[in-house]
């Protein structure tokens, strides 16, 4: 009699095992039409708000398989995991605030630890981090520390985001709310 | 006199700074003193030794943060996280902070590792935390980020400094970048 062998999982796979082991809520999302590369994503509540985060994780690895692919390029594949943690903020911005949200998200990058915030029309204003995947699994505490600080940086973000965009304040005294809500070690 | 609680720190990146050296990157490895007081680590990370260097330094966060805000709970992540800062030359003049940010909002996204971030000086650097479980990591693995840091940096540096001194705007830097890079933005107003 013979054992059936394990499932092989993707490296995405062992993720959504290690984020559930630690009572994390996320859902793999496989290679299909609407996905051209796998996807893992979590929802997390924000204790304080309402406002709950979705993250997006991807190995940025994928992402340039896909790209290279449509561009008929034929790379060796990187042998470095960079695992690219996603999460969009404000889906829609207008072509008319993305100079002064430029200078907004370079404002929060001064005080931010983990990853950056950025802006664009397609995207939106999100915060994005890269984590150099050097082990062949990540600790949960780790990786569950990374998505909880970017959710609770995100969730100081979003009202002095959304305060700027309704008041337009000068960039000056903006920076200094910025600076007095997360002093000097955010 | 040196922090005892150091040196373990030391012996670290003493270890990191073998893997630099045996790619002949040269590196050195600062004790703490009054100037810098927590090791330091900083390796020229140029791929051309003709051309001026660029010096990345290496601290762990948690000894930073140790020195700078004593007694701080830090978050796990942070606490063994190495930090990369790559300081540029630039000094931002205030008239061209607001084309350099929405530039830097292009080239950021195109990084695979760290940010280009713009303090409130106008300096600009670029900036990355590896998180780890453990401190003593493969130092491979911190040559291979110092060195994507320093590759992206010496293809970036041509258009920042363009734009730093105003020889072009953002929408011409673009331009120039998108001629030798491929389409990254839309141009200003679109």
């Amino acid at each position: 009699m013979t054992n059936a062998a394990p499932p092989i999982l993707s490296p995405l796979q062992e993720l959504q095992g290690i984020f559930n082991q630690g009572d994390y809520n996320a859902v793999f999302v496989p290679i299909s039409e609407e996905s051209p590369f796998e996807q893992l994503l979590l929802g997390i509540a924000v204790p304080e708000g309402e406002t709950e985060f979705p993250i997006q994780l991807f190995y940025l690895n994928d992402l340039s398989a896909v790209v290279e692919a449509q561009a008929g390029l034929d790379f060796e594949p990187d042998p470095a995991f960079i695992l690219l943690f996603n999460l969009p903020l404000l889906t829609d911005v207008s072509a008319e605030d993305v100079p002064n949200l430029a200078q907004v998200a370079n404002l929060f990058n001064q005080v931010t630890p983990i990853g950056a915030f950025g802006v664009s029309l397609k995207d939106g204003f999100f915060l994005k981090h890269s984590l150099i995947d050097i082990e062949a699994r990540m600790s949960v505490q780790v990786l569950g520390s990374i998505v909880e600080y970017m959710t609770h940086i995100s969730s100081k973000v979003l009202p002095l985001l959304e305060r700027y965009l309704q008041e337009k304040p000068a960039l000056p005294s903006f920076a200094q709310s910025v600076h007095q809500i997360f002093g000097a070690a955010a | 006199m040196i922090n005892t609680s150091f040196t373990e720190t030391l012996e670290t990146l003493e270890l990191f700074k073998r893997g630099f050296d045996f790619l002949g990157f040269p590196t050195s490895l600062i004790q703490p003193s009054s100037a810098t007081p927590f090791p330091l680590l900083v390796a020229d990370v140029r791929s051309d030794f003709d051309g001026p260097g660029i010096l990345l330094n290496m601290a762990f966060t948690g000894d930073i943060l140790n020195v700078t805000h004593p007694g701080l709970a830090m978050i796990p992540a942070l606490a063994n996280e190495l930090k990369f800062t790559l300081h540029t030359s630039y000094a931002v003049p205030a008239e061209r902070q607001a084309d350099l940010c929405q530039f830097l909002m292009v080239l950021n996204p195109l990084l695979p590792v760290g940010a280009y971030r713009m303090d409130a000086e106008g300096e600009l650097s670029l900036n990355y935390g590896l998180q780890s479980e453990k401190r003593k990591i493969a130092p491979m693995v911190v040559v291979r980020v110092a060195r994507l840091l320093g590759f992206f940096y010496e293809i970036n540096q041509p258009y920042l400094t363009q734009l730093v001194l105003g020889e072009s705007d953002y929408n011409e830097t673009v331009a120039r970048f998108e001629q030798e890079f491929g389409k990254v933005a839309p141009p200003r107003g679109v």
